[in-house]
């Protein structure tokens, strides 16, 4: 029985049909109007595909509008999603919970910090005995992988009493990260009542996921509970502004879909906690038919994870109010678009899942919402060129004001000037608005010392609002791209994101931007001798792309971002007051950083007799050992033989690093025959 | 195979107690014993003498621990490095037929575990079934047919 049963169904049907209600009945009226605007001497078919564009990009910005403004009601009136039991503050933890921490060459210190500083902030809750954390590695350089084992070892003895620090890497990863926590489920799984899944940046308050396990234990039906993540830790401007819009708007667009998925929510990957139980009987993803980018693993398997949890009759919930859930997010725009390249193909392979059979209808709306989020820029785009090649159209094939059909007056072409005008306006309140609600609201929850001051919250709003729309048709550019990949069959690949603050140089920024600026271009003057009405209405997007190097290079500076903090811009309460786990990460990272030895990787196993009988130990826990070819291992031990007898250096493939750490046996040798080389 | 150069017996031997931490004076007095022992049993494979010698010992102090001999040996080794006890307990580790009981325990204290013990169990593969157009288009000529 779902709990949501105890919900009145009615209720929950009167919030969807609210919002889709409003998100039709305005895209409806809107078109009507639209219908009325487009020139009418344009060609049949431009006329068609701007209609059809249209209807797509509005209901688009209508359903984010109205799920904002819900979210904006919910918020002010404290409304809490009905159907979840909240559970008494002190009730105890009578299950068992592993933390899971899937990495995949990340950078090793700063994952383990973030643990012993979750670690230190359950301890504090008095709770430590019902957590057990777990390193899942599917890191694939073998220098990490040293790393890693090393860190793990320092930090087991850190932890709070009562509660393991885990550690294993798998040798081979398959499935990317939902083959990783699929294996510690076949493995450890039943084992554990619950499993609160994190990103290598993810931190998450004690009291909260104490808050977490409290819930699951008093909503059995409850599969998914997932945590808000808010952006923290970044510098750069182009994060600064992320964090900022995150906690100023983050709320709203949370309360929104809280209010109309209700127990129907989706799952975001990391930052929640999962019922063991039922992600094992539901959650076993199959290997789609067919190539990738459409076939294969799943990539994005957090949505469909989360469809398949409903689809098995367990609820899903997103809970805005569990607060102290934290993640990072890209630095600079490039690396943004660098995750949402891989983002963007996990939400297109998610087309082939969309109109499988018996899923839940509200998950298929999840899905819809993924790949429109990706999809939206290439219709954005076509939106533009049709209607550019509407005006272009009136330069080259004049209107013809007598036709061979004998009429009493011309046949004027007419165009609504007014009626776009306020389509426009209208378009844009709707983009703009729910981030004045998100400020009301942000206004009314803070004081202004603790916010760097309310004058410098509004005049962020405001500068981030021309940023946003600086950016976004460079966005569009590249997600158009990555879309226009995916269909072509490109794959992304698996890389690891980049989370430490470096500004963006000149030759990655043209690398990066130089079709960008060369479109901008070539349509400024385009649209300056050929449709000249044109012009000031595509100033914004011509003026983002021609700028796309400067403001990519410029939004990347830690610099900038710095001069913001000093002059209150983009603060969030978090920099102001910094949370105790925050705090508590950096001051582990510092200390982890300080155990650094000489050496690194392979040349420390080879070295150091703890590392040396700490790696021979492991190897056999991380599964079967790869095949290599005898003529890799031949190289690694000439290349290893040198290193020891003639102290060359060790100039091994990532191949060869891998085979001698695979093997025991000349690992075992060699860290003896150091020993006496040294020694002679 | 990684080649060593200076192959005398004490030279290995000797590297390889300094490996597990031993200090001078314990290294002498261990070495001696081990050049005695080696040459008692009629200097058999050096590897096969010294794996012997540890692999009986690292059976027992772990015998509860369930792992190939490998990987406690490397167990035995992290342990004896870490706590440093070659000063304490090195030379009577290699002389005495019976290891110490205290050093036993304190061994099978610090008895790494970098997972839990595994309770297999396996996620049923999901059906994510398609509707195939072209399966569709196949099943309506079909029947156009018959």
């Amino acid at each position: 029985m779902r709990n949501l049963s105890i919900v009145n169904m009615k209720k929950i049907r009167t919030r969807r049909i609210k919002i889709f209600g409003l998100t039709v009945f305005s895209t409806l009226l809107a078109t009507l109007k639209w219908v009325t605007v487009i020139p009418t001497d344009s060609f049949w078919l431009t006329k068609f595909l701007m209609i059809f564009l249209f209807i797509l990009t509005f209901a688009w910005i209508a359903l984010f509008f109205w799920s904002s403004v819900w979210g904006f009601t919910e918020l002010l009136h404290k409304n809490r999603i009905p159907g979840l039991k909240w559970p008494d503050k002190n009730s105890s933890l009578k299950t068992k919970t592993a933390v899971l921490m899937p990495i995949y060459n990340e950078d090793a210190s700063s994952v383990m910090s973030n643990l012993l500083a979750i670690a230190d902030s359950i301890d504090k809750c008095g709770k430590s005995d019902a957590f057990d954390m777990f390193v899942l590695s599917d890191t694939t350089n073998p220098d990490l992988w040293v790393e890693e084992e090393k860190f793990w070892l320092e930090c087991r003895n850190l932890m709070p009493k009562g509660m393991n620090l885990y550690y294993r890497r798998r040798a081979s990863n398959v499935a990317r990260k939902s083959g990783n926590i699929e294996d510690f489920c076949n493995k450890w799984g039943a084992e554990y009542d619950f499993m609160i899944v994190l990103d290598a940046d993810s931190l998450l308050e004690g009291k909260t996921i104490v808050k977490m396990v409290q819930l699951m234990q008093a909503n059995e039906n409850t599969g998914i509970i997932q945590a808000p993540p808010l952006c923290v830790n970044q510098n750069s401007l182009f994060a600064r502004m992320q964090q900022f819009a995150g906690k100023v708007y983050g709320p709203i667009v949370a309360s929104g879909l809280a209010y109309w998925q209700v127990g129907d929510s989706n799952y975001w990957g990391h930052n929640a906690i999962i019922r063991v139980k039922a992600f094992m009987e539901c959650c076993g993803l199959p290997v789609l038919s067919g190539k990738a980018p459409f076939g294969g693993h799943i990539l994005s398997h957090d949505f469909v994870e989360a469809a398949l949890i409903s689809r098995g009759g367990y609820d899903a919930w997103l809970l805005p109010e569990l607060k102290g859930s934290y993640e990072e997010c890209p630095p600079t725009m490039i690396d943004f678009a660098v995750r949402d390249r891989r983002w963007c193909q996990g939400n297109m392979q998610h087309i082939k899942i969309l109109i499988s059979k018996h899923l839940n209808p509200i998950s298929r709306v999840h899905f819809l919402i993924g790949i429109m989020s990706y999809l939206s820029s290439p219709l954005w785009l076509s939106f533009l060129l049709v209607g550019l090649a509407i005006a272009l159209g009136k330069e080259f094939f004049p209107p013809v004001y007598f036709t061979e059909v004998r009429t009493l007056f011309p046949n004027w072409p007419v165009f609504d000037k007014i009626g776009t005008i306020s389509l426009f306006v209208l378009s844009m309140c709707m983009l703009i608005l729910p981030k004045f609600f998100g400020l009301f609201v942000y206004l009314k929850q803070y004081k202004g010392k603790d916010i760097g001051g309310r004058f410098g919250a509004v005049f962020s709003v405001l500068i981030e609002i021309i940023f946003s729309a600086l950016q976004a048709p460079i966005m569009m550019m590249f997600q158009s791209k990555f879309v226009l990949d995916v269909f072509a069959g490109r794959d992304a690949g698996w890389k690891t994101q980049n989370r430490t603050d470096a500004s963006t140089p000149f030759s990655v920024a043209w690398e990066r931007h130089k079709w960008h600026v060369g479109l901008g271009i070539l349509t400024t003057i385009v649209v300056y001798l050929y449709a000249y009405e044109l012009f000031w209405w595509m100033l914004p997007i011509t003026l983002g792309l021609m700028f796309a190097i400067p403001i990519s290079m410029f939004t990347s500076k830690t610099s900038v971002g710095a001069w913001c903090l000093k002059h209150h811009l983009f603060v969030i309460p978090e920099e102001i007051k910094e949370p105790e786990i925050i705090t508590k990460s950096k001051i582990y990272k510092e200390s982890l950083a300080d155990l650094r030895s000489k050496f690194y990787g392979l040349e420390m196993v080879l070295n150091d007799g703890i590392m040396n009988s700490v790696h021979i130990m492991m190897i056999p826990i991380n599964g079967p050992v790869p095949d290599f070819s005898s003529a890799v291992i031949k190289s690694a031990e000439i290349k290893l033989e040198n290193y020891i007898n003639h102290q060359l250096a060790l100039d091994l493939t990532r191949e060869e690093k891998l085979a001698l750490l695979y093997n025991a046996d000349i690992l075992t040798r060699a860290h003896l025959a150091l020993k006496l080389v040294a020694k002679s | 195979m990684v080649a060593i150069k200076i192959q005398s017996f004490e030279d290995i031997i000797g590297a390889f107690l300094e490996n597990l931490g031993f200090g001078d004076n314990e290294k002498q007095k261990t070495l001696a014993f081990l050049v005695d022992e080696y040459n008692k049993k009629g200097k058999p494979d050096l590897a096969f003498f010294i794996n012997d010698i540890i692999h009986r010992k690292v059976k027992y102090i772990f015998e509860n621990v369930d792992w190939d001999i490998s990987q406690k040996t490397a167990l035995f080794k992290y342990i004896f490095l870490s706590k440093k006890l070659a000063s304490k307990y090195g030379y009577d580790f290699f002389a005495k037929e019976q290891p110490d009981e205290k050093f036993v325990a304190l061994m099978r204290e610090n008895v790494l575990n970098p997972v839990p013990p595994c309770c297999y169990s396996e996620m049923p593969r999901q059906v994510i079934a398609s509707p195939h157009p072209g399966k569709f288009l196949n099943k309506v000529l079909h029947m156009k047919r018959d």
